[in-house]
């Protein structure tokens, strides 16, 4: 039983994946996966890069206040507006 | 994954975040002289000139907003007393409109005196803002209170 074990232990080859065939096949399927992710993390990977991050956050920062300023502009208009029209102060019943 | 959601997250509060700042600074700030300053670039000088037409307007204002008040309350009393249209209903009905019309008049040439005060390539554009209020006055006062 044991002679036989052997003797089948030497026959047995393991097939062990040629080493540049291999690395080839590692490499296009990173390649692969690359490739089959969506955009939005795709865009997210490239945002995180420091420099587009904080270009971002400077962008948004100024957006936000141009948007902030635009807003409070228009209630300075509201307020004049109401400011001037009798009708706008007579109390509602 | 989690680090780049939150750098997304952390541009979007910091954008939120501005436009809370200024639009408070702002806000806080601004009075209606203020923003006319500010949106029809006036100097030193005309700036002085329109607060003063203002606060002369503004005393006027308030009288004819009394007015209006009690105009209506009078014509509110009227129509809920009857049920038919009598005379002292007709009377109140054209007092009040004519009382409005008063208003409106008053209102158009304090604007006419402002555009007069403000920079002659501006005053086109002070117009077209002030207008809605001469043109659909209850509709303004109404949408200001919303």
């Amino acid at each position: 039983m044991k002679d036989d074990l052997d003797s089948l232990l030497k026959t047995w080859k393991p097939e062990v994946p040629e080493p540049v065939a291999f690395k080839r096949h590692v490499w296009s399927r990173i390649e692969r996966r690359r490739f089959a992710t969506g955009w939005p993390e795709r865009f997210l990977a490239w945002l995180t890069r420091p420099q587009i991050a904080s270009l971002a956050a400077a962008l948004s920062v100024l957006g936000g206040a141009w948007i902030g300023s635009a807003a409070a502009a228009r209630n300075g208009q509201v307020a004049y507006l109401h400011a001037v029209n009798p009708y706008a102060q007579v109390p509602l019943k | 994954m989690k680090k780049r959601l939150g750098v997304l997250t952390a541009v979007i509060a910091s954008g939120l975040a501005a436009a809370i700042v200024v639009f408070f600074l702002a806000q806080n700030r601004s009075t209606p002289m203020s923003w006319l300053r500010a949106e029809f670039s006036l100097n030193e000088q005309q700036a002085r000139k329109v607060e003063e037409i203002h606060a002369e307007y503004e005393a006027d204002c308030a009288l004819m907003c009394a007015r209006i008040a009690q105009t209506d309350e009078r014509l509110a009393k009227l129509i809920c007393s009857s049920q038919t249209i009598t005379p002292e209903i007709q009377e109140a009905i054209v007092e009040s409109d004519r009382l409005r019309s008063e208003c409106r008049t008053k209102m158009l040439e304090h604007f006419y005196r402002i555009a007069g005060e403000l920079p002659a390539q501006r005053q086109r554009e002070y117009l077209t803002v002030v207008l809605p209020s001469v043109l659909h006055p209850g509709e303004m006062a109404q949408s200001h209170l919303r």
